[in-house]
């Protein structure tokens, strides 16, 4: 109990309810036997009692007025929801906001450009080796195949 | 306070009515001053209607509320147009009169003066601590959130308070 008694900081935490309840009960249990604790006690109670009874005030009758006149001059002030945007608190966000658009777009974009295949792929790799060949290099006759089968049935 | 931020106008105005006299009253404890009280107490709730938007409850709404009179208290009382007003201070508040016989009424007022000249002579964070707890009745937990200090500087502020008042109204508390 030496730490309780004339523990003026304790007393306070317990006239808080601020004690967990082990420590409360210790105190509670010192305060029965200790009269100048419950004297301490109740000079502290005392002073809080001072303090809540101390005149209260009813707000003044232009009180109310006052504020709302406050507040319709803070509309009237307030920038439009897109200069807001403009206000400096928000132009992190609007940077990152901006960047994350960009990237996006150009996610989009690179995303219609079709890959070349595997076919395309051969073909340009061997494109010189392909050129040698007769066949490919009069290709363009394969386009008109029906044209010469035609002719052909009618000779 | 949900409910106005998501466009009720009328929410505003019912915590308004609700949460006035308890902010005035806290903000006239910590300066002394009416007027003054008044000011600080309207800079608080329009520091709220601003706030709306941004607003998540972390907390109960009425700790919020104080922390943000309890902050505006702290920190726009160092303004000189304040300053001026409280260095005119010691004022009386109207009091209902016919209650009791002159002699006791002035001695009232008097008593009421001292216990104001009392708690206003605290130092700023000790006076708002103390009377987050006694006016407010916030847990140390809370005043600690709303004071930006650790709960454990809460319990030392309100002790150191409390027997700062006990030395200066020693002679009204019959020590």
């Amino acid at each position: 109990m030496k730490d309780i008694c004339g523990n003026n900081s304790l007393l306070s935490a317990y006239l808080d309810n601020e004690l967990d309840d082990v420590r409360r009960l210790e105190v509670s249990g010192h305060l029965e036997g200790c009269a100048e604790c419950r004297r301490q006690l109740a000079a502290l109670q005392a002073a809080d009692a001072m303090i809540r009874d101390a005149d209260a005030i009813e707000p003044s009758a232009t009180f109310e007025r006052r504020f709302w006149s406050k507040v319709s001059a803070l509309e009237r002030h307030r920038p439009p929801a897109w200069k807001r945007w403009l206000q400096p608190g928000w132009r992190p966000a609007m940077a990152v906001g901006l960047t994350a658009g960009i990237v996006l777009c150009a996610l989009i974009l690179a995303g219609d450009r079709k890959a070349p295949s595997l076919e395309d792929i051969i073909i340009s790799e061997n494109i010189e080796l392909l050129t040698d060949y007769d066949l490919i290099r009069h290709l363009d006759i394969l386009e008109n195949l029906d044209a010469l089968e035609a002719m052909k049935e009618k000779s | 306070m949900l409910a106005f931020k998501a466009g009720n106008e009328r929410a505003f105005h019912d915590l308004f009515d609700k949460y006035k006299k308890q902010v005035v009253n806290y903000c006239y404890r910590f300066c002394g001053h009416r007027e003054v009280a008044e000011e600080l107490a309207q800079e608080a709730f329009l520091r709220i209607y601003r706030a709306a938007p941004r607003y998540r409850p972390k907390a109960r709404f009425r700790t919020w509320l104080f922390k943000i009179a309890a902050n505006v208290c702290l920190n726009e009382i160092r303004r000189p147009v304040y300053r001026h007003q409280l260095e005119s201070l010691d004022q009386l508040p109207e009091r209902d009169s016919g209650r009791a016989g002159p002699d006791i009424e002035l001695a009232d007022a008097e008593r009421q003066r001292m216990v104001r000249l009392a708690i206003r002579e605290l130092p700023d964070k000790q006076r708002a601590a103390l009377l987050l707890r006694v006016e407010g009745e916030f847990s140390y937990k809370e005043i600690a959130a709303q004071i930006g200090r650790s709960a454990n500087h809460v319990k030392t502020l309100i002790h150191r308070g409390r027997l700062a008042l006990r030395q200066k109204l020693a002679l009204y508390l019959g020590e």
